[in-house]
């Protein structure tokens, strides 16, 4: 009877054939896993090189000595001024300081023809968000690297990866993230608290 | 491993598993989320500004607070699956500023910071999908199916325009070109009346509203015209006949404030009079449901308790002439017993609410019907008004006072010429005029004077009288006779479709403007709408239009009207209250200011003009020229076997009702489920009145009165008088906007316009009817 029960896949023929289907099941699961971390992000997001590879170990606290905000500004307000614009880089590179490449490109293709640098933002906020930096770093005290990257050590600019069906980056931040930290923070997380 | 089915569904399973391990499910999610939010526009970022700016969607005059950003970059406009071609950006062209936001101006006399629904809503008539963007010429015949236009220049439209000015003009018939106006107030408006007044026609007729009846009564009784105001901050106790204090009746952001701090001084007592529990009833301290129509017995039968009782104002009562006739005639004919039962409220009430009203000080009775715009009639107004006399609170401090004029410097004379006289030797085709019904509108008899053929040419300027003049339907049938027909508006509306040329004026917020004396604030007050951006590059100020027309016509209407454009006029205009001396600006003394300049640029950084009330004992008649206010309403209130019941319009803040604009589109989102459902209007029926109609709540019914019926569900509410149908205003629009086509039903269609006996006024806040089950 017993025979007969293999083909209906009932429970008892599965316990007769265990060993061999787990050997199938746990090489489904490795194909996913190599296909899931590996394969996808490859296929899901294109990686876009910054127009110039920006060091910021060289310009931070071993190198120029510029503190982040010599940068990356706040109007009076508290709201944030944005990616630094070009007039922060002819201060210093109005001609060529050194023998990087990336400088004499910077000199060569920007700062000659006065354009300003596409840069691309790791980090945008979705649209329907309303995010203000003034009242998450001026009123809310937090720390830049609570969201953003420490760049300080880093002496390249990593390509910056888009998601190719909405086009937000990697970094976007998910509605998840801003909610624990609101929960933990005891802020509301009502929904026209950042969905005006 | 031989991989048979049993294997492949095994590796399936493993792989199903394994997937929830890595990003695949969790990102796509999260990716799926972010991208269909995409469809949605996108907002403007950069740096903001402010502007102070005038709002001018209702007669309240609030000061509003314009947030702008610069919009350096220009927007993306997505366009999602619903469009054939998906996943496409769109780069919209960058705009130097985007409003973003309308708020309260706190330093604003009349609002002090507060806006209302209406107000905040103000940018979704700036960028309204159903803006006129340029001038519109007709190319199919009126009356013949839906409208065809072809966009013309401005030149050509003027030219047309002027032409056809011109033509009747020569032929001698000045006065067969009539205009509609919303109302005469503000310099715009006192504009295109002088414009037609020296051209030589005298038909520049306002919508109705109910400062007719005022103008009227005020005139028999204290011989000014108005404009009424009332103290209400200072009244300790408040008797509203009606008037939707806080639901947009005169300046309905200061009645709010108001409303606060009697609530904080807890010394103030609202009794609201009407017959359907509105919010403004809900918030008094004593509702009285009236028999709709018995205001006026209800008014008389108050005086007769105070009279009887002595409790009135003597000081005030020597002030005033025909007391003692007045008095006769509560003691013969108004005993609470009596007017119990005209107004279905108890004797005893009467009485108690009448000595609280009497002497509580200061005290004042409120005439008024919704928000201001249906009319009601003299014997109402009159009864009423007569209360404050009795108090002592006319031209009190908590009482009524009359508005001052705003000082602005006075109209040059008016060159006339021989044919400006000849047509303004012509009556006004509504039937205006004479003694008592000087300046009033008559605009009910306007259908039967175009359809009648003496009207040649008609412009309608920022009104909507095909949607909004009772019997609507009529009037727009009347407009086709017209040969000739001119539309100014921003928006395309009911009017503006039946127009021969259609001209696009810019919005309030895109033009240099004056805003003179929120309505029924205690105080004169003058501020700017300042254009702060211009949505509609071709859209024009009327006044420039007009003094363009005047320049091209040349002649009496040229030299009546010489200033180059608005801006020099109102600059001029305001030259007169510097020299007045009178207010202040802000908080600087006028009479301090070294030149009328300083003024200017006050005014023109979005500071207010006001005075402080001035209070002052005055004296009425009463029962002027013995018009005896009649017991007896008007003939339609009575209901008869044919139509049992009354339908009776209410207003709601919401819903812009008429005054020069249509409601703002996505503000239809805000109205309660209660009133409009998805397409499907709703009206207030009293569940005992539904049970006897075998009706329940939503069920679709149909409303049929005298001049025809409405499709609508019903709403069972038992704040309704029972036998009474509370209808909305300002719904059910035909004007192609997508967000207020088709929504709900027009009751000003059916409101049959009554005459008032005394005066031949519209009286038209209500109709017999009868409710059908469908």
């Amino acid at each position: 009877m017993s025979e007969e029960h293999v083909p209906t896949g009932g429970r008892e023929g599965g316990h007769k054939q265990a060993s061999g289907g787990l050997g199938m099941l746990a090489a489904g699961f490795v194909v996913a896993i190599v296909v899931g971390w590996l394969l996808y992000p490859a296929i899901v997001m294109s990686s876009k090189p910054q127009p110039i590879n920006f060091n910021h170990k060289a310009h931070g606290a071993e190198g120029a000595g510029l503190a982040c905000d010599g940068c990356h500004t706040f109007r009076e307000d508290g709201s944030f001024a944005g990616i630094p614009k070009l007039d922060n880089c002819i201060q210093c590179h109005e001609s060529a300081q050194g023998e990087s490449p990336d400088e004499a490109k910077l000199v060569e293709q920007y700062i000659t023809p006065n354009k300003e640098i596409p840069w691309l933002s790791y980090s945008y906020q979705p649209l329907c968000v309303f995010f203000s930096h003034a009242a998450h770093v001026k009123m809310a005290q937090l720390e830049c690297t609570t969201c953003h990257e420490d760049m300080s050590k880093s002496s390249s600019s990593p390509p910056v990866k888009v998601y190719r069906i909405s086009g937000y980056s990697k970094n976007t931040m998910s509605m998840e993230a801003c909610e624990d930290c609101h929960a933990q923070k005891g802020t509301s997380n009502a929904c026209f608290v950042c969905h005006k | 491993m031989k991989l048979d089915r049993r294997g492949f569904l095994k590796f399936a399973v493993g792989g199903a598993i394994g997937t929830l391990a890595t990003p695949i499910p969790w990102d796509l999610i999260d990716e799926s989320a972010k991208f269909t939010d995409l469809w949605a526009p996108e907002p403007a970022k950069g740096p903001s500004s402010f502007v102070h700016s005038t709002c001018r969607l209702c007669p309240g005059g609030c000061g509003i607070t314009l947030r702008l950003v610069e919009d350096k970059s220009g927007r993306d406009e997505w366009r999602g699956w619903h469009h054939k071609e998906f996943i496409q950006r769109r780069r919209l062209p960058a705009v130097p500023l985007r409003a973003v936001k309308i708020a309260g101006n706190p330093d604003h006399p009349v609002n002090r910071g507060g806006i209302c629904p209406l107000g905040a809503a103000g940018l979704q008539l700036l960028y309204g999908t159903n803006r006129v963007t340029t001038p519109l010429k007709r190319t199919n015949p009126r009356g013949e199916g839906e409208a065809a236009w072809e966009k013309i220049t401005w030149d050509e439209a003027l030219n047309i325009v002027n032409g056809k000015l011109r033509e009747i003009r020569e032929a001698g018939n000045p006065h067969t070109v009539a205009c509609i106006l919303d109302n005469k107030k503000g310099l715009t408006a006192e504009l295109i009346d002088r414009f037609f007044r020296a051209y030589g026609s005298p038909n520049v007729i306002t919508m109705p509203s109910q400062e007719d009846v005022e103008t009227v009564g005020l005139s028999l009784m204290q011989g000014t015209g108005g404009p009424l105001a009332y103290d209400l901050e200072n009244s300790k106790y408040v008797l509203s006949f009606g008037a939707a204090l806080l639901e947009g009746w005169g300046a309905p952001v200061h009645n709010m404030m108001v409303f606060g701090k009697w609530q904080e001084a807890n010394e103030h007592t609202l009794v609201q009079i009407e017959p359907n529990c509105s919010i403004t009833a809900s918030k008094a301290d004593k509702w009285l449901a009236v028999k709709p129509g018995a205001e006026a017995a209800l008014a008389l039968g108050m005086a007769n308790v105070i009279v009887t009782e002595g409790l009135y104002d003597r000081s005030g009562i020597a002030r005033c002439q025909g007391f003692e006739g007045f008095k006769a005639l509560l003691e013969s004919e108004y005993n609470p017993r009596k007017v119990s039962e005209i107004t279905g409220i108890p004797a005893a009430v009467i009485a108690t609410t009448a000595r609280a009203f009497a002497v509580t000080k200061p005290a004042v009775a409120v005439y008024g019907r919704g928000q201001g715009v249906m009319s009601g009639n003299l014997a109402e107004f009159m009864s009423i008004y007569s209360l404050n006399a009795l108090v002592g609170s006319i031209g009190a401090r908590g009482g009524v006072v009359m508005q001052r004029e705003v000082p602005f410097k006075a109209w040059p004379a008016l060159a006339t010429d021989a044919v400006a006289l000849q047509g303004l030797s012509q009556p006004r085709i509504d039937g205006e005029g004479g003694e008592i019904k000087h300046g009033v509108s008559m605009a009910h008899n306007l259908t039967a004077a175009l359809k009648s053929g003496a009207v040649n040419a008609l412009v309608v300027h920022e009104a909507n009288p095909c949607y909004a003049l009772p019997r609507a339907r009529k009037f727009e049938e009347a407009v086709a006779k017209v040969p000739f027909v001119l539309a100014l508006t921003s928006c395309m509306n009911e009017t503006a479709r039946s127009a021969d040329i259609v001209l696009p004026v810019a919005s309030y917020l895109e033009r240099l403007e004056d805003v003179t004396s929120a309505a029924r604030v205690p105080y004169a007050s003058m501020s700017l709408t300042r254009p702060v951006l211009a949505n509609v590059p071709e859209a024009r100020h009327p006044g420039d239009v007009f003094l363009t027309l005047a320049r091209a016509m040349g002649g009496s209407v040229g030299s009546s009207l010489p200033w180059d454009n608005f801006e020099a006029l109102l600059k001029e205009k305001v030259g007169g209250i510097f020299a007045s001396r009178r207010g202040r600006i802000g908080d600087q003394e006028v009479a301090m200011l070294g030149s009328s300049d300083e003024l200017w640029e006050g005014l023109n950084a979005g500071k207010c003009w006001y005075e402080e009330p001035i209070f002052g004992g005055g004296g009425l008649t009463f029962n002027p020229q013995g018009r005896t206010p009649r017991l007896e309403p008007v003939s339609w209130m009575k209901a008869s076997r044919e139509y049992p019941m009354l339908l009776v319009a209410y207003e709601n803040i919401n819903i812009a009702n008429r005054r020069a604009v249509d409601t703002l589109p996505y503000l239809t989102k805000n109205i309660d489920n209660t009133v409009l459902q998805k397409h499907d209007l709703l009206v207030r029926v009293n569940p005992e009145t539904a049970g006897r109609l075998r009706l329940v709540e939503g069920d679709a019914a149909t409303v049929q009165c005298p001049s025809g019926r409405l499709s609508v569900r019903v709403h069972m509410d038992v704040g309704m008088m029972p036998d009474v149908i509370g209808i909305p205003l300002g719904l059910g629009h035909s004007n192609d906007d997508p967000f207020l086509t088709g929504k709900g039903v027009n009751a000003y269609e059916v409101l049959e316009p009554e005459l008032d006996p005394v005066t031949g006024l519209a009286v038209w806040w209500g109709t017999r009817a009868k409710l059908i089950k469908v």
